[in-house]
């Protein structure tokens, strides 16, 4: 009974909950019980809540009892990456810098879900302050791929992928600024949405590059992944950049889908394995009655390029906040005669790891006088013909489909010792974030024995596209 | 990159380092600014804009005043976690 709780949708286990097949709090108990038991050797999360989740679980149960309505979401369990405010739970972003940080208030989505009665179980690991593409960058430990426990589960929500993965909880939530959520949703066989920029709020979310992040879903089934995001989009005064979508009742048919391959995304570096599975893949929807029509990308070139400049330059302005004065990590009271700025240099110097290090020079470099226009400004105007290629190619197609990554999961520690091989990673998801436009992950079949994923990406808020197709990659026997 | 700019952005980022990490850091951020500046290639005259909006999004104003009351918790929680307070202030080390 207990086992088959951690394999149920959000909509089974709503009708479970309603028509009394089990309680919210035996559920919450099958889970913790199931995180108990495999947490030690995945590492997916950095801190639990066992005792919020079950006193949200008696919540829900004596609301039932008492023959109230409780929500679709209420008493579904779901993971957080530590980098999104709960009230009252450490958030350290993996970072040494805000190693015992309390947040003192709840991010916009956390409000929305508290709202619903969803079991926050406890905050996922992730590379420190979202920067990278393996989970190897937290300053505490080191999260294990279920599919292949000798690999990483990508990055950076890779302690949320891995959570969804291995029925630690149903549905989880990321951070995606360059690929952190569809990435390691791809590396671990699950599904993972970048929402269009703007739709989620990002109040309560550790700003990395606020031109870029975008909190999403990760679920192991595309109508999961839609009720959650149903569940967090939607206006928010806090987040200047939050718009209301304008398309109403959006519908979208596989049937007569443009669906768009770019070829800038099948040339050299891609897998063979990867390629063939996603390949397989647009196959089977254009045997639905999608047609499939070649388009061009032309910019896609010089997509790292521009995020790795654009993304610096606004993490270094970013990360300036953790100065030891306000919170975290500070040397404020080690020696009475230190001057103030000795408490900046030793506090950030010691708080933070390597690579945040590493982007924070890298984007002042960028910003400082001299080469400013060369590149932070270049890179803008890049940004405006990347935006650009998608707007042309959206005149004439639904959706795009490409890899979500050019190979399947990595083992551990193999692209630590060249930070470029690791940017080089995110080569299909960083378009998605310079346009701003939503794309999706959704498994589709293995190469190697490792999860491939099938990226989908849409016009600007035209998410109900790829649930729409998504869906039917799913029905797929790949 | 060489030693002496790494140095001069260690500084602008209020960042120190120990001699073998500023020869790294050389060596690393060489690779990826020499990376980074193929951008010079990408034709982009033709764009005047030098931010890109991807949204529309417009000014967002409200009322300075409400809901001031309700935050008093909240701002006693956030100032709670600094180092050194006094009287609702935090408190910080002398600049000079």
């Amino acid at each position: 009974m207990s086992d088959s709780l951690l394999n149920l949708s959000i909509n089974e286990i709503h009708s479970g909950l309603t028509g009394k097949k089990f309680s919210a709090q035996e559920l919450a108990r099958a889970f913790i019980a199931h995180i108990k038991k495999t947490d030690d050797d995945i590492k997916a999360f950095l801190s639990y809540d066992f005792d919020g989740a079950l006193a949200q679980a008696k919540e829900i149960d004596e609301k039932i009892a008492l023959g109230e309505e409780i929500s679709q979401l209420a008493g579904v369990p779901c993971a957080v990456k530590d980098n999104i405010l709960v009230k009252g739970l450490k958030a350290t972003a993996a970072s040494k810098i805000l190693e015992d940080y309390v947040a003192p208030y709840d991010a916009f989505v956390i409000e929305k879900l508290k709202a619903r009665g969803a079991l926050l179980v406890g905050k996922t690991n992730m590379d420190e302050f979202a920067m990278g593409s393996s989970t190897e960058n937290s300053a505490f430990q080191k999260t294990k791929n279920p599919a292949d426990t000798t690999r990483v589960p990508g990055g950076s929500s890779g302690g949320s992928a891995a959570a969804v993965a291995s029925r630690q909880a149903t549905v989880a939530l990321g951070s995606d600024t360059g690929g952190s959520i569809r990435q390691p949703a791809s590396f671990c066989g699950v599904v993972g949405l970048k929402p269009t920029y703007g739709t989620v709020s990002r109040s309560g979310v550790m700003a990395m590059a606020s031109s870029l992040d975008q909190i999403g879903p990760f679920a192991r089934t595309v109508e999961d992944a839609e009720i959650l995001f149903d569940a967090i989009k939607g206006k928010d005064r806090k987040d200047a950049t939050n718009v209301e979508t304008k398309i109403r009742n959006p519908k979208s048919e596989i049937r007569n889908m443009r669906i768009g391959i770019s070829k800038e995304y099948f040339g050299e570096g891609i897998d063979a394995g990867v390629k063939a599975a996603v390949e397989k893949a647009i196959a089977g929807l254009e045997a639905k009655g999608a047609q499939i029509k070649e388009i061009s990308l032309p910019h896609t070139k010089y997509a790292i390029a521009t995020y790795y400049i654009i993304m610096p330059a606004e993490v270094s302005s970013n990360l300036a906040r953790y100065d030891g004065i306000k919170y975290g990590y500070s040397t404020h009271h080690r020696s009475a005669h230190d001057p103030l700025d000795s408490v900046y240099f030793k506090s950030r110097s010691e708080g933070f790891g390597r690579e945040a290090k590493r982007r924070i020079m890298l984007g002042t470099y960028v910003l400082s006088a001299g080469y400013y226009d060369a590149y932070y400004k270049k890179a803008q105007k890049v940004r405006v013909k990347i935006k650009e290629d998608f707007e042309k190619a959206f005149e004439e197609v639904d959706v795009i489909a490409t890899a979500t990554c050019p190979s399947a999961a990595f083992k551990f520690g193999e692209k630590t010792k060249n930070p470029l091989s690791m940017y080089l990673e995110d080569i299909f998801t960083v378009p998605v974030n310079l346009a701003g436009v939503p794309a999706i992950s959704v498994p589709c079949g293995t190469a190697g024995g490792l999860p491939v994923g099938l990226q989908l990406i849409a016009p600007w808020f035209r998410e109900d596209a790829l649930f729409t197709a998504g869906k039917e990659v799913e029905k797929q026997d790949l | 990159m060489d030693i002496q700019t790494i140095k001069h952005i260690a500084k602008l980022s209020y960042l120190e380092f120990t001699d073998e990490e500023m020869e790294r850091f050389a060596k690393e951020l060489s690779a990826i600014v020499d990376y980074v500046s193929d951008l010079e290639k990408a034709p982009t005259d033709d764009v005047s804009v030098s931010v890109s909006p991807h949204t529309s999004l417009s000014n967002a104003f409200r009322n300075d005043s409400d809901s001031l009351k309700e935050n008093l918790d909240e701002a006693a929680a956030l100032l709670e976690a600094a180092p050194e307070r006094e009287g609702g202030y935090v408190k910080v080390k002398a600049i000079l």
